[in-house]
């Protein structure tokens, strides 16, 4: 082509402006898994700057470390669960639940293994309830999460009472080595190999995608949004299991105020709350370390924790932002 | 001819609303001489705490449907409800204003926090249930860092107690709900409003501005929620400020009313006028559990019980009247099946 035509074609081609630019960025196929690594890596950087390298210390690390296991935990539960579309902040409220039949069963038995066993399956069971109340009697996943984020709280009241369950220390600390590094390395390998790759997580995206041509293609919406509550309800219970290990006693207030961190670790992380092609099950686990690194960090160079609240609202408000496309009319979604 | 039918109608109409409130109050009238020995209202005490909460749930449950009709979940109602109180309550009582100087700069304030959150979603154009999540976190840390972390004490500061005195209660409540009507059933924004909640779009290729439409939503919302905590307040005697999202609470509690109120005004054809019902109806369970001696958290677990039974019984209404239409089908033809064989 001659340098003449070559201009020509490029006096034709439209210009792009800034805004196209950062929309073209912004819908590149990798920029949800780059931009939420970037953001951890840059506020890593940025708080060990300003520490002068405190940040780094092993005690920080790990303390870092072991604050975003719950959380990390749950938000790869809810993963599958926001994939297909449905916004569930209840989970903290069970998680919370789990763990306090968890901690009576052990007061019944006196049995660590009966309290892992009672908390795994009051998380999936409590799960499949909220599944049910969605899936089979088709009340919108908001108005189930906040009945069943009130009712949880209310009868781990009930069950509780004003002092905490306990539970025995020694066994508890025990657990908090192999058992919880294994048994989360398991349940993030497994949710990883099912979500990316196997067709449940191809279903998953497109139900949360489109559920009416996921249908009209042949796959069974309510089957497929039950295993996700399935899977959901494993990592809940297991996050329950944690939690009732880490301090060795279950309070009434236990998981309260924990589904909307999970919401936050998930937009931090860089997937949308409301599914779709673009979710991954491990956004979850990079918001929560995300999250847990600007709580600390922002404690460390003396931020009041009253103000580290608002800082978070910002931040997750800028990046929802960031995250979303800029609808033309308002955005709505019938809830009831 | 005509008017004696539509007399007819508004009875039938204003009889639906009342027989649900009744109802309820029947039956927990009966639960209640069984089990405790006494009625649900017995002295002038009952019919005070009645009106004191009915009045606040009413006016939060007005501020929830307002945006939740048009499809907008605003979860930072809470988070503005104590905005607006702690700084506006403050503020009156810093200028000495009195009870009613209380109520009117909390709403202004409430309003203030409502048309915050409409602008601040108009141009994000994020999902309201997340964009109410982050303003609640931005409103919270702002209550709690100003006036030392003590939010506002209104026990036993000078001119508040009017805010207790039943007669105005009354009169607010009736003020609230006859605002709220004409709002949004008569007047020129209630026309555009309820056209936005048929069709967004639509409305909008029809030249009504959806913007400032919804701005407005947020502000009322915003109004009536920190009126709504101006009464609590009133009622605890103090208002703290709290964080990490508790002040959600407010609104998870206020869903019932609300949702049992749209309900009734869809039997009633008067939404406001439904939500007062719904308000009422919940009140009066709330205190008939009371009465039974119940804990606070075992009437949770009873009302949000209630309140999931209805939700799935509302969700599903529609099938439950088909298959009860179906029934009726099959037995009238099974009704004229057997008078055939005993004709022949």
């Amino acid at each position: 082509m001659s340098n003449s035509s070559a201009a020509a074609v490029s006096e034709r081609s439209p210009k792009l402006t800034l805004a196209d630019r950062v929309d073209m960025i912004k819908n590149n196929r990798y920029f949800p898994i780059v931009f939420p690594l970037a953001m951890l890596a840059f506020l890593l950087l940025l708080f060990v700057a300003l520490t002068g390298g405190e940040f780094m210390k092993r005690s920080v690390i790990l303390g870092i470390f072991n604050q975003s296991f719950i959380t990390g935990t749950m938000a790869t539960a809810v993963a599958f669960i926001y994939s297909t579309g449905n916004v569930d902040f209840s989970v903290g409220n069970a998680m919370g639940l789990a763990c306090v039949l968890g901690a009576l069963a052990y007061q019944a038995t006196g049995s660590m293994a009966v309290m892992v066993l009672v908390t795994l399956a009051g998380g999936v069971l409590l799960m499949m309830f909220n599944c049910t109340l969605c899936v089979t009697c088709h009340v919108k996943p908001a108005m189930v999460a906040i009945v069943a984020m009130s009712i949880y709280s209310a009868i781990c009241v009930v069950l509780v009472g004003a002092a905490p369950i306990g539970v025995e220390y020694e066994t508890s600390k025990a657990l908090e080595g192999v058992f919880r590094y294994g048994s989360f390395l398991l349940y993030f390998g497994m949710c990883l190999l099912l979500y990316h790759g196997t067709a449940i997580g191809r279903k998953l995206r497109f139900i949360g995608g489109n559920e009416r041509c996921a249908i009209q293609t042949g796959i069974n919406a309510v089957k497929t949004q039950y295993i996700s509550f399935l899977f959901a309800g494993v990592g809940v219970g297991l996050a329950g299991v944690y939690q009732t290990i880490r301090t060795a006693n279950v309070a009434s207030t236990v998981g309260t105020g924990m589904g909307t961190d999970v919401m936050l670790a998930t937009v931090l992380g860089g997937m949308s709350i409301f599914g779709g092609t673009k979710s991954n099950c491990f956004a979850g686990l990079i918001g929560a370390i995300t999250v847990t690194i600007l709580n600390k960090g922002l404690l460390m160079i003396g931020v009041s924790s009253t103000m580290i609240q608002g800082i978070r609202g910002v931040v997750f408000l800028l990046l929802v932002y960031l995250n979303s496309e800029r609808q033309k009319t308002l955005p709505s979604r019938q809830q009831f | 001819m005509m008017k004696s039918s539509n007399s007819k109608d508004m009875v039938s109409r204003a009889a639906k609303a009342v027989a649900v409130p009744l109802m309820v109050w029947a039956i927990m009238q009966v639960i209640d001489m069984v089990f405790a020995g006494m009625g649900v209202i017995n002295n002038s005490a009952d019919i005070k705490t009645l009106f004191r909460n009915l009045i606040s749930s009413l006016a939060f449950a007005l501020a929830i449907g307002a945006n939740l009709n048009c499809g907008r979940m605003d979860l930072s109602l809470g988070a503005q409800m104590y905005a607006g109180v702690i700084f506006g309550g403050n503020l009156a009582l810093m200028l000495n204003a009195g009870g009613i100087g209380v109520l009117i700069l909390s709403m202004a304030v409430g309003a203030l926090c409502g048309l915050a959150t409409g602008f601040i979603f108009i141009n994000l154009r994020i999902l309201p249930m997340v964009l109410g999540l982050g303003m609640t976190l931005v409103f919270e840390c702002i209550c709690f860092a100003i006036n030392n972390q003590q939010g506002v004490i209104l026990y036993g500061k000078p001119g508040v107690e009017i805010l207790s005195n039943i007669t105005f209660i009354v009169i607010v409540t009736a003020a609230i709900v006859l605002f709220a009507y004409y709002f949004f059933q008569l007047s020129g924004y209630g026309f555009k409003y309820r056209a936005i909640q048929g069709s967004q779009k639509l409305a909008s290729d029809a030249g009504i501005n959806i913007y400032s439409n919804c701005v407005i939503c947020y502000v009322i919302a915003g109004t009536l929620a920190a009126c709504a905590g101006v009464f609590i307040t009133i009622y605890q005697g103090n208002l703290t400020p709290v964080l990490g999202m508790s002040s959600n609470g407010r609104v998870f509690s206020n869903m019932f009313p609300m949702v049992l109120g749209t309900w009734i005004g869809g039997l009633c054809h008067n939404r406001e006028g439904g939500i007062l019902m719904g308000a009422v109806t919940v009140n009066i369970i709330i205190l008939g559990l009371t009465k039974l001696g119940l804990s606070n958290s075992v009437q949770n677990v009873i009302i949000y019980a209630l309140f999931l039974t209805f939700v799935v019984y509302n969700t599903n209404r529609s099938k439950i009247d088909y298959y009860k239409a179906r029934r009726a089908r099959v037995a009238q033809a099974q009704k004229l099946m057997a008078q055939r064989e005993a004709a022949h």
